[in-house]
Parts: C-alpha cells; structure tokens; sequence
C-alpha cells in the first residue's frame, strides 16, 4: 500500500486536493496522510487589522486567533468526515513549523504529494506559480500531483518527453503512482525543431519501455518552440487531461524546462500536473 | 509489466545465471531484455606510431587476430543465449552491444525500471577492463535503480533497509518498495547506521508511517560503529537478503557512506544489492 499526502491550507481549505485525492485513493487503495500546514508565523488576518486607535488590541488578537483555530478545526474534520464516509485508510498530521520546511521533510517519506497549484500559504492571492509552490517544486523530494482549484475527473493523460533523462523518469515514476489510470487515453507528447526529423528521440527504447507501462499509448510530435507548441496543444485538450513532466529547474536543466515548463503550464493551463524529477 | 534489463558479458556467463535473472525479473513483474555485451570496441588497442607526432593509432595487423578470436567465443555464447532459452522455454529479447559497455549500459537504463547485474561481470579478455571498474562505472552512472546479482544464486528472503537519517537512504528505501512490490520477502529488517551515536532513530514516526503503509511487519535492528563492518557483520549468515543502499558516490551530501562504504560490501559479494541515487 502506497503512502499519499495530501497538503492543506487550513485557513483556505482546498476542495479540489480534497477531491483529486480521493479519487487517487479510490482507485489505488492507497493510505491518505492529510498534512495541514499551521505555520505558526501564518494567520488569516493582516497585523494592520489589530490596531485600533488605542493601538495593538489583546481583545481583538484573541478573537481572530480563535477564528483561525476554529477555521482550521473545522478543515481538518471535513477532511476526517470525508476520508471516514469513503472508508479509507488514513491518519492526520498538523505541522506548526515553518510550512515550506515541513512539508519538504513529509514528502522525504511519501510516495506522492497532492497540493494544489494555486497555494500560498499566506493571506495574499498570488498568480500562479506562487512563491509556495516554486519553492515547494525546486527542493520537494517526491512526486507531486499539482491540481487546479476546481476538480474535474482525470479521463486523458499527456506525457511529455524530450529524450531527457527526467522526462523518462516522470513517466516512470507516473507509472509506479498510476498503474490504475493505464486504461486512459494516453498520449507522448514530443516537440522538435522544424530541422529534425519527425521521430521521437531513441525511437526504439523509448517506444518499448512506453509499451510495457502503457500498451496503448500514441505518439504526438509537433514542430516548433517546445514552450509555444505545449502550451498551444494542451489549451485544445480537454479539462479532465492530466499533464506529465519532468525536471523543475535543479541543477541539471533538462532542454525543455530551461525556462520552466511546468511554470508555463501553471500559468497558462488549470490542469492536474504531474511532477517528478532526480 | 516493468522492463528489466540485465546486463551480460557475451563471452563469459553461464545457462544458471540467465535463469536467475528471468526468475528474478518474473518476481519482480518484469519483461526481461538481455543486454549482450560484445565489447568489440575495447579491444582495439592504441598502439602508439613510430613518429614523433605523439598520436596514437589503431594497428590493424597486431589485433586482427584478438577479434577474429573474440567473434569466434562470442558467436559461441550467442548460441549457448538461444539453446538455454529454448531448452528452458524463457522468452527473452536479446539486445546486441558492440561498443564500450559501461555506455550501452547507460544508455539502456535511462529507458528500463531496473538494471540488473551480475557482480562478477566483465569483460576480462579486455586488458582494459576488471570487475571493480566496470560495475562501478555502470553504478555511477545508470540512470535507473540497479540490482547486483551475488554468484550464489538464492532466492530473496528478506529486504535489509539500510537507513542513516539521511534523504538519500530513504530515497532507496522507497525506491526499492515501489519496484519490488511484488517480491513480497518473509522478513523486512531497517538496518539503523547511527553514525552520530545519538541513541535515537532519526524521524522514528515518519519512517515508522511509511513502512507501516506498505509492510504489515517490520524489524528495527540498530547499530554503531564503522558502517561497512556494520552491515557486513550484520549481513553474515543472512542468506537471501536484499540490501538497499542509497546514492552511490554522486557527491558527498548524496553519499550514504562517506568512504564509499558500498564498495566493499558490493565487492564481498555477498548478497543483493540494489543501490539507486536521487
């Protein structure tokens, strides 16, 4: 049984990683771990809200400090109701340390993290990628399935693939987490130059490895910009496409993302993304 | 269905250990490609020329006999490959490699969930090669998990999880449960190396969370002192355990042990060895 958790704002309860993780669970039977994010330096209100004009009101700190305790209650027992009403198997961490940190150290010991795309982990909206989830990429230590804000069924999968070594171990990876979805539509995704040939890099390799994990896969290859002939494809896909990509920006760049993919699909797309680097 | 690779010398391997490998491959759910290993490269010897330019060059006359020779001894192991495939009804691919090894081998890992080895493997009719090198050459540089093969052929009876605290171990660790899921070995043992003699598991409750979601039983066993000895101590009269170790030598923070401690277990040979870095 595979160890999934499920990252959470208690202050802006995600819906949507509430319900992708769900149906990630139902399918792979999986143990959900809900971890809630309190980071002790976070809250709901602005410090410009307690001043008044007698100055800092100890009355009114301790109100908004119940509020968010309450806030935070309440997301943490919807996420229980949900997991207990659907029968899983799960458990429940708060951490109250500093977010980015404690979660970088949960996915050390996880299989998969869920989040959503558009957490920030502060009281500002934020376009997305946020400094959160930037941050969160570039150090985290699984799989992350970043979801959009609103949840809609995965029915099609694109696999990006460059020839790259990270491109091949996200769909690797993609297919140790998501054995159940192999029955999907699915689909590599390649863009070469309007020089080179219309094969996929390492033809042969990539083809037999894709065969063994995915049987009925179909290649796609595009000519062009990688960042514009992505971006234009998948704004054609449907909302229940799930994206899988490679390297977030490390040491080792791979070609594709020496200007982020994954940053352009966040900005440009509301779809599930997957990611998994070395 | 995962796909496993196994490297073999094409001059030196016997009908058992080809047995073993698609025993082991089936075990783990895995489609078997054999890669041969010809090394026809290797033995073209840099002769140096008998003029002061300082280059080097390749003498046709002295080495034509050495591969004339080695095309004999490999057309022989090609047909020993065929008649244990067809005596013992394994349905293997056969992929032929002529050139340098190590880069084959690299090659073919970026697009396989799993490589596997033998740990005496070489190509020892070449002046340029010896066991040491070859595999540790592969291991530095594969670009999936590894598995080495010892020469007594048993099968895996337990999972020993080395494990010091750090990301690496742990990468390993999930590595191994992810693509071994299927073994499903009698015992599983965390082998803690407190190196820093603290007394204490390092993140007791999250390795704890993580194992518990995938194995219903597992063993702690704790010790200090020289990692290397440790292990070897430990692995003494254990046989059929398959022992995980994390990055192998990337750099020093991704280094499970310090002096490259995972030579010398590798070299007693002792038992599997998976070894994989991030």
């Amino acid at each position: 049984m595979k160890k999934i958790i499920a990252a959470f704002d208690g202050l802006k309860f995600s819906e949507s990683t509430l319900a992708y993780a769900s149906q990630v669970i139902n399918m792979s039977h999986a143990h959900l771990v809900g971890v809630f994010l309190e980071d002790f330096t976070y809250t709901s209100y602005k410090i410009s809200d307690l001043i008044t004009k007698d100055g800092v009101s100890e009355y009114k700190v301790g109100l908004l400090e119940e509020k968010d305790k309450n806030t935070r209650r309440q997301s943490v027992e919807l996420f229980e109701h949900t997991c207990q009403a659907a029968g899983f198997q799960f458990n429940i961490h708060r951490d109250q340390d500093i977010a980015i940190q404690e979660l970088i150290h949960e996915s050390i010991y996880a299989d998969l993290l869920i989040i959503d795309a558009r957490e920030t982990l502060t009281h500002y909206e934020e376009p997305a990628p946020t400094r959160f989830i930037r941050d969160l990429l570039s150090e985290v230590q699984c799989p992350v399935l970043l979801v959009p804000s609103s949840y809609k069924p995965i029915e099609n999968i694109i696999m990006l693939y460059d020839g790259e070594p990270s491109s091949v171990f996200a769909i690797r990876m993609f297919s140790y987490m998501f054995p159940f979805l192999k029955h999907l539509n699915t689909e590599v995704l390649t863009v070469k130059n309007n020089y080179e040939s219309l094969h996929v890099p390492d033809n042969k390799l990539i083809k037999e490895f894709i065969k063994r994990h995915f049987p009925s896969a179909n290649y796609q290859v595009l000519k062009g910009l990688p960042e514009e002939e992505i971006i234009r494809y998948l704004k054609g896909q449907s909302d229940h496409t799930l994206v899988v990509s490679g390297s977030y920006r490390r040491s080792r760049v791979s070609r594709w993302f020496r200007t982020s993919m994954a940053d352009i699909i966040m900005k440009e797309l509301r779809l599930p993304l997957f990611i998994a680097h070395t | 269905m995962k796909q496993i690779i196994a490297g073999l010398n094409a001059i030196d391997f016997s009908p058992e250990q080809l047995i073993h490998f698609n025993n082991v491959s089936n075990q783990i759910g895995g489609n078997l490609v054999v890669v041969f290993l010809e090394n026809l490269v290797s033995d073209i010897l840099m002769i140096p020329r008998p003029y002061p330019d300082g280059a080097y060059a390749f003498n046709e006359e002295i080495d034509w006999q050495r591969l004339e020779e080695r095309k004999k001894q490999i057309a022989i192991g090609m047909k020993l490959f065929h008649s244990t495939c067809e005596t013992h009804h394994l349905n293997l691919l056969l992929r032929e490699e002529t050139g340098d090894p190590v880069a084959d081998l690299v090659k073919e890992s970026r697009f396989a969930d799993m490589l596997l080895l033998d740990s005496s493997i070489s190509n020892r009719s070449s002046l340029h090669h010896d066991t040491e090198i070859s595999v540790k050459s592969v291991l530095h540089n594969a670009q999936c998990p590894v598995l080495i093969i010892p020469p007594q052929l048993t099968a895996i009876k337990e999972f020993v999880f080395t494990y010091n605290g750090s990301y690496s171990s742990m990468y390993a660790i999930r590595q191994a449960t992810q693509l071994l899921e299927k073994l499903q070995p009698a015992k599983v043992t965390v082998l803690y190396v407190d190196e820093k003699n603290t007394g204490k598991l390092t993140e007791e409750k999250l390795l704890a969370g993580y194992l518990g979601a995938h194995f219903k039983n597992w063993d702690l066993a704790v010790c200090n002192g020289e990692p290397s000895v440790e292990i070897l101590d430990f692995l003494q009269n254990r046989p059929g355990s398959l022992v995980t170790l994390g990055a192998y030598g990337r750099s020093r923070l991704s280094t499970f042990f310090h002096k490259s401690e995972s030579d010398k277990i590798l070299l007693s040979q002792l038992e599997y060895v998976f070894i994989t870095h991030p």
